[in-house]
């Protein structure tokens, strides 16, 4: 079933209908789709990046 | 590269999802990224419940996420208690939407970790065992700030959400 829920962006606070629109839109405040880390470091002052790395790092260690 | 992960908000009757929010910002309105200063929970009062849920916007070239854990640290102002449906054992699948209310929830009714819970306390999927394989939302995270008359207003804190990525 196709997601016709309205999707706000929490950066630009533009509206999209659905996740994919959402997703694949290129936001006004960040300039890059949400899909990007970019998007994610600019929202957080880079941590994004460094939460990411961590999560790879306890991942790793699980094997 | 590795995945790229948000927390989305769910409010109001319609439904409405903000995708990568900068703040709960708990207090007496339902709405994402909320301005406490702006709607103060009155003492005594509950905040309005958050219905969170992370969102995985890319896998970023990896093959699973899971581990979901989700705590908080530093202390609530006076005998305030923050309640959620997290938990790493009994969990109760996924919660269904319900409108955000400001009486004491039903959905939320386990205390908050206070330190990160070991394993996970949401599910995906409706299991604590659940993975992403592909871009998606993990289960409601519903939590709320339950006040007493005896406090004072002003009290900030910081939430925690955990997973693990396998490259």
């Amino acid at each position: 079933m196709s997601d016709t829920s309205a999707h706000v962006c929490g950066a630009c606070g533009g509206t999209y209908v659905g996740e994919q629109a959402y997703l694949e839109h290129v936001c006004e405040r960040t300039g890059f789709a949400p899909s990007q880390i970019e998007h994610q470091d600019v929202m957080t002052d880079g941590r994004a990046s460094q939460v990411a790395q961590s999560a790879l790092e306890r991942g790793a260690e699980k094997g | 590269m590795a995945a790229t992960v948000e927390i989305s908000e769910t409010n109001g009757a319609g439904a409405t999802v903000t995708d990568g929010i900068t703040t709960s910002g708990w207090g007496s309105s339902d709405g994402a990224n909320l301005d406490p200063v702006a709607y103060p929970i009155t003492p005594g009062n509950n905040s309005y419940e958050k219905w969170q849920r992370f969102h995985v916007t890319a896998m970023g070239g990896s093959s699973k996420i899971d581990n979901l854990q989700v705590w908080r640290t530093t202390a609530l102002g006076g005998a305030a208690v923050h309640k959620t449906n997290a938990r790493t054992s009994s969990y109760g699948g996924a919660a269904t939407y319900a409108t955000p209310v400001a009486t004491a929830s039903t959905v939320a009714t386990q205390t908050m970790p206070t330190s990160a819970p070991g394993s996970a306390n949401l599910g995906i999927g409706g299991s604590l065992t659940g993975s992403f394989t592909a871009t998606g939302y993990s289960d409601y995270l519903v939590h709320q700030i339950q006040t007493n008359a005896a406090d004072t207003a002003g009290a900030t804190t910081t939430m925690h959400y955990q997973y693990d990525e396998t490259a």
